[in-house]
């Protein structure tokens, strides 16, 4: 069986466990099992107002040319931009009017590894792979200059012809939104306002969207770049927090939702439990699921017998929890003040002002 | 939020697969629309394929090989991958069909065909109806160049076309104007419509000659062409040889009574060539059939979809009908042979031939043995001539010889070239000279002579 870290689900998976009936859930191999549980997703308050939020601000008009998507680690950022991506590629299939040589969606991960320069390359290559392009090694790029036009010829491509090229490929295939997850890689690049034009200046002009998915730490990112305040919005994915009694009881829900199509035929009652859940999960969606993950595979593992000792083992130590607590705390405390929708209108400020609209509305 | 998809449309739960959201997989390459489809600026395949392979960053050769070659090996079609770049883009021809075959493919983009002359294929005749160089028109590229939307037209590829339809102007051929020392090492040039490959210059702004004003009928006749160029999106409905024929009937009727062989006169063709149009043994080609129309002042475009109608230019003045001017009789071209075998210096049999307005094989098939004597005669002179000039250029050369040694300078090419100022190869008198006095000093054989 594959680990829950490594575990993958096909699209057609996913698809084929959308209409199965509780009878035929229970009939599933193990492995499926697991995997059901895995692709399962519940929607909630947070994943709502979020998802509203940067639907709005993806609309071509909305004057906002980068979107930063922060949160929590394990708190549901990837699985809402796939969802997001999804919906929005689903929407353009359904158009007349579709342009067939258009990709207008396009979302890749920030590599992970290599030096700064292959990391450029990387990124590159990944954009322009997703974007279908032709040749990617035998690009050139086009210097214009003084009334001429020369190319740079490279035995491979060279980093300015990838970046020549990728601009060109989403003007022509109208790309709207370019959606980096695990963004925060980009932040190896140490000089972060160059970052920050470098990818700003691929969807400039273009009418494209840039759309950065990252933790805490992309807050760096954002907040080093001079143009935030005109061009950009962050968003904040808030967690779950445990003193407030709203969240709590959205907390619950989401267990019972989970309860209620727990792959096994024994059920254990994580309702009861949801704010110990709660805690060991640190109110993030994602990190509960890894928890239920953890507890399906030693229920499998006992033949399907649930066994209440398995809720030691299923959360993380006390030590790296506090360590992943200090993380989003110091992330949260960080984030104040410059999420979007966190304006001078505070709630109070907002009564008042609506009183005084409404006062000189009846006034005539 | 109208126009974009609610997320509470979502159920309360929902599947998700490891792998990130994708587009469906769009067209190969990019839908590039081509320039001006409609109208007499029409954008020529070549033009846009170059203006493709930009797009994509990649070299036109790339392009074709890698992308539209595979996809023509991948369909099974018929492909030679060392036929030349240039070959595959002429407007008309099988190659170009299987082009935009597998080019309407990879863009999704409809009406390719009509930046060629395909629809043509069977109806006009092929022979010499594009020319191999490329031209252009210098006001145009200025134009394009300014609204940054360079390319080349169509007409510009069909031999007939001498100006520009729109400015009048000379079309000029696509050479580079700049210097030797400014032209661009073959790794930099950018192959692209409009742009000079040699030196980079958009626009052939590297060539530095003013446009020149054609003549009336070389507008007349762009214009005529352009006018047809424009109707090329509808080419199945209006064009055909059928209305082509009737067209031609029609025009023939009303210019000369039906009469073929006065037509043909007036338009300066050959009578057998108008016959064999009329009575469809092959298809009228586009410069003749331009010619035609000229004379008989009818626009082409009604000509070819079948109703000549009257069309004379505000640039065209009457032009008076051709007459093959009379034929010397042949004591007159007796005469001029005998004189040329005492004529000093002596005539050549072309010269004669070009002083009585025939053709030389006229000549030589009427008087073949006083044609022979002429010929004999001159050639003799011209070999004298030649053993003169040698002489001369030996004497030259061994001053020359003599000189170096004298100023103690190595005999070589360089010296000699430097000292001389003309080149200095083997194709050169002066070095069979220098070569054979050279081996003659040294006493070693002399190659060259051997």
């Amino acid at each position: 069986m594959d680990s829950i870290d490594t575990m993958k689900v096909t699209e057609a998976e996913a698809e084929r466990f959308k209409n199965l009936s509780r009878s035929e859930l229970l009939m599933l191999p193990d492995i499926l099992k697991m995997k059901y549980l895995f692709a399962y997703n519940v929607k909630h308050i947070k994943l709502e107002k979020v998802a509203i939020d940067i639907m709005s601000l993806l609309k071509p008009f909305s004057g906002t040319s980068i979107l930063f998507l922060i949160g929590a680690t394990h708190v549901g950022k990837t699985t809402l931009a796939k969802l997001m991506i999804k919906t929005l590629i689903e929407k353009i299939l359904t158009e007349n009017d579709n342009d067939p040589s258009a990709v207008p969606y396009i979302f890749i991960p920030a590599p992970a590894n290599g030096i700064k320069s292959i990391s450029w390359t990387s990124i590159y290559e990944n954009i322009l792979k997703a974007g279908h392009e032709i040749l990617i090694n035998k690009k050139h790029a086009k210097v214009v200059e003084n009334g001429t036009i020369t190319i740079k010829p490279a035995r491979f491509a060279s980093l300015p012809a990838l970046r020549d090229s990728l601009e060109e490929m989403i003007e022509k295939r109208k790309v709207m939104v370019l959606a980096i997850d695990e963004a925060y890689h980009l932040l190896r690049f140490g000089n972060l306002p160059a970052v920050m034009d470098t990818l700003k200046s691929l969807v400039d002009n273009k009418g494209a969207k840039l759309f950065l998915i990252g933790s805490y730490n992309l807050l760096e990112l954002a907040s080093n770049y001079g143009q935030v305040s005109s061009r950009a919005e962050i968003i904040h994915f808030e967690r779950y927090h445990t003193d407030n009694e709203k969240d709590v009881a959205e907390f619950f829900t989401i267990v019972k939702k989970i309860q209620l199509n727990w792959p096994c035929e024994e059920v254990p009652t994580f309702s009861a439990i949801s704010k110990e859940l709660m805690e060991a999960s640190l109110g993030c969606v994602g990190l509960l699921k890894k928890i239920m993950l953890r507890a399906l595979e030693m229920q499998l593992a006992n033949k399907g017998k649930w066994n209440p000792m398995f809720l030691s083992k299923v959360a993380k130590s006390q030590k790296l929890l506090q360590s992943i607590r200090t993380e989003i705390t110091d992330g949260e405390e960080n984030i104040k003040g410059a999420a979007y929708g966190e304006t001078i209108f505070s709630e109070s400020i907002l009564e008042d002002a609506i009183e005084k609209m409404n006062g000189a509305t009846s006034n005539g | 939020m109208d126009d974009f998809p609610s997320i509470f449309k979502l159920p309360e739960v929902f599947f998700e697969a490891s792998e990130r959201p994708k587009c469906p997989s769009p067209t190969l390459l990019y839908g590039l629309q081509p320039y001006g489809v409609g109208t007499g600026a029409c954008e020529s395949l070549k033009s846009y394929i170059s203006r493709l392979a930009d797009a994509h960053r990649v070299s036109v050769f790339a392009l074709v090989t890698d992308v539209l070659g595979k996809k023509l090996l991948s369909d099974k079609r018929k492909w030679y991958p060392d036929i030349t770049v240039l070959s595959n883009f002429l407007p008309i021809g099988w190659y170009t069909s299987k082009i935009i075959t597998v080019l309407t493919e990879a863009t999704s983009v409809d009406g390719l065909v009509s930046c060629t002359m395909i629809p043509f294929q069977d109806i006009l005749g092929g022979n010499h109806l594009f020319t191999m160089e490329d031209r252009h028109c210098p006001l145009c590229l200025d134009e394009a160049r300014e609204r940054d939307g360079l390319y080349c037209h169509l007409v510009w590829n069909i031999a007939c076309v001498k100006a520009c339809p729109i400015h009048g102007v000379h079309l000029e051929i696509s050479n580079c104007g700049a210097p030797s020392d400014a032209r661009l090492k073959m790794s930099f040039r950018k192959m692209l419509s409009g742009v000079c490959p040699f030196c980079g210059s958009i626009g052939y702004q590297c060539r530095l000659e003013k446009p020149v004003f054609a003549s009336d009928v070389d507008v007349w006749k762009a214009r005529q062409i352009a006018d047809v160029i424009s109707c090329l999106p509808e080419s199945d409905k209006i064009f055909s040889s059928q209305n082509l024929f009737v067209g031609l009937k029609s025009l023939v009727e009303s210019f000369s009574d039906g009469k073929s062989a006065i037509a043909a006169r007036r338009a300066g063709i050959n009578k057998s060539v108008l016959w064999g149009w009329l009575k469809r043994k092959y298809a009228p080609t586009l410069g003749l059939l331009l010619d035609l129309c000229l004379a008989a002042e009818v626009s082409l475009l009604s000509v070819m979809k079948g109703k000549p109608v009257a069309c004379t230019s505000p640039y065209l003045q009457a032009k008076p009908s051709k007459r093959r001017s009379q034929k010397p009789p042949t004591e007159e071209r007796e005469t001029a042979l005998k004189n040329a075998l005492v004529a000093v210096p002596p005539q050549s049999l072309s010269a004669v031939a070009h002083q009585l307005k025939l053709d030389e094989s006229t000549l030589r098939g009427k008087f073949p043995e006083l044609s022979a004597c002429v010929v004999n005669r001159y050639r003799q002179f011209r070999l004298d001539q030649k053993n003169e000039h040698f002489e001369t250029v030996k004497e030259f050369g061994l001053n020359l010889i003599k000189e170096l040694k004298a100023k103690g300078v190595p005999l070589t090419a360089r010296n000699i070239r430097a000292e001389t100022g003309h080149s200095f190869g083997p194709w050169t008198i002066l070095y069979r000279v220098i070569n054979t006095a050279l081996a003659e000093q040294q006493n070693r054989p002399d190659k060259l002579s051997s």
